[in-house]
């Protein structure tokens, strides 16, 4: 049999090498300890990235929408006269920015942004590649990240206020171990006056992340299925995006040769293209009859108008 | 023939609509000035996402 690996898998690794050196190209914060502060900051990445990390260029969206959500803590629009100044505070209230340029990469490319170019998701690919035995853990865990976006990056640091009736990050404070590891511990390894200071939440956060890590190990992508809210966002947008993943089930010989290429351990002739697909099209570049390909939403809607 | 045509329509529509929207969250979000609110935030060490709370 000829080999069925195309240069598509090739460009991928080198689209993920790529993207996490361009989130991260400020090399010399990792030197000084100090964090980047420049105008780039104004923008964030299509990816969970820290800014917190000492070589982070771009803010995460993740961050920048609790930020948003939790800096509205103590809005009463009752408190407002008219219904113009409450729809003012409601719209500078929710992180309208954020949810635009994610859902504006998703209705064009869908999730295609974990598979491509999100550093802790590529992280995860290169600890699942060392030799051990591989599972897939439940299937019902994947609906946990729809509950994390909603309660930890909204309702929490919209609701959960302190005396001066601000929100936090509670996403970033409770469980991001991107975070954790792309600035938490660079930091304390480079800051001693920031080590002195670590106390319950490091050692909880260092604790999640290494269970993830280790996870990472013999389940794929655990975290990018299971936990992470941007996916969880991303998810839906696979259904409407312009760009989507055709598959030609009739010609399907069942090898299983691309769910065992899945980077989410999909079941690919029943889940391609679903809210959990990445995709990052390594079943369509190993699949022995070529039956995956990528269209366009209008490519593919009237395939009778177009014989004709 | 009409089936499918009217089905191809309706995701057409869904994804214009998906990206008008978007396009229209940039437009208030920006000159809501929240890229500004999220900048003064990124440029400080989150002491919440290094776990120092």
């Amino acid at each position: 049999m000829h080999s069925m690996h195309r240069p598509g898998l090739k460009i991928r690794f080198w689209s993920q090498i790529a993207a996490t050196i361009s989130s991260n190209a400020y090399l010399i914060g990792f030197k000084t300890g100090n964090i980047y502060t420049g105008v780039l900051k104004h923008g964030c990445v299509p990816t969970l990235n820290c800014y917190s990390c000492p070589a982070a260029l771009f803010a995460c969206p993740i961050g920048a929408m609790q930020v948003t959500v939790a800096g509205a803590g103590g809005l009463d629009l009752t408190a407002l006269p008219t219904i113009g100044a409450r729809l003012t505070a409601i719209s500078t209230s929710l992180p309208l920015l954020v949810i635009g340029f994610l859902a504006l990469i998703g209705s064009i490319v869908g999730r295609a942004a974990c598979g491509w170019a999100c550093p802790f998701g590529w992280f995860q690919e290169l600890l699942n590649r060392i030799p051990t035995p591989k599972f897939n853990g439940p299937k019902v865990f994947k609906y946990l990240k729809y509950v994390i976006l909603i309660v930890f990056v909204f309702l929490l640091p919209a609701f959960w206020l302190d005396e001066y009736d601000g929100g936090e990050p509670s996403f970033c404070k409770y469980i991001c171990p991107a975070g954790t590891l792309e600035g938490g511990v660079p930091l304390a390894i480079l800051q001693p006056s920031l080590r002195s200071q670590l106390g319950w939440l490091f050692t909880w956060k260092a604790t999640l992340l290494g269970i993830i890590l280790l996870a990472a190990v013999f389940i794929r992508r655990p975290f990018c299925r299971w936990v992470c809210p941007l996916g969880a966002f991303y998810g839906p947008f696979n259904r409407v995006s312009l760009f989507k993943i055709e598959f030609n089930k009739a010609g399907c010989i069942e090898c299983g040769a691309c769910s065992r290429a899945c980077p989410v351990s999909l079941d690919v002739p029943r889940e391609v293209d679903s809210a959990e697909c990445l995709r990052c099209l390594e079943c369509r570049d190993v699949c022995p009859k070529s039956l995956l390909k990528i269209s366009t939403r209008a490519s593919s809607a009237c395939p009778e108008l177009k014989q004709q | 023939m009409l089936k499918a045509t009217g089905r191809a329509g309706q995701v057409q529509v869904s994804t214009i609509i998906t990206l008008l929207l978007a396009l229209i969250l940039i437009f208030i979000g920006f000159s809501n000035g929240e890229h500004r609110s999220y900048f003064q935030k990124a440029v400080m060490i989150c002491t919440q996402c290094i776990g120092l709370g």
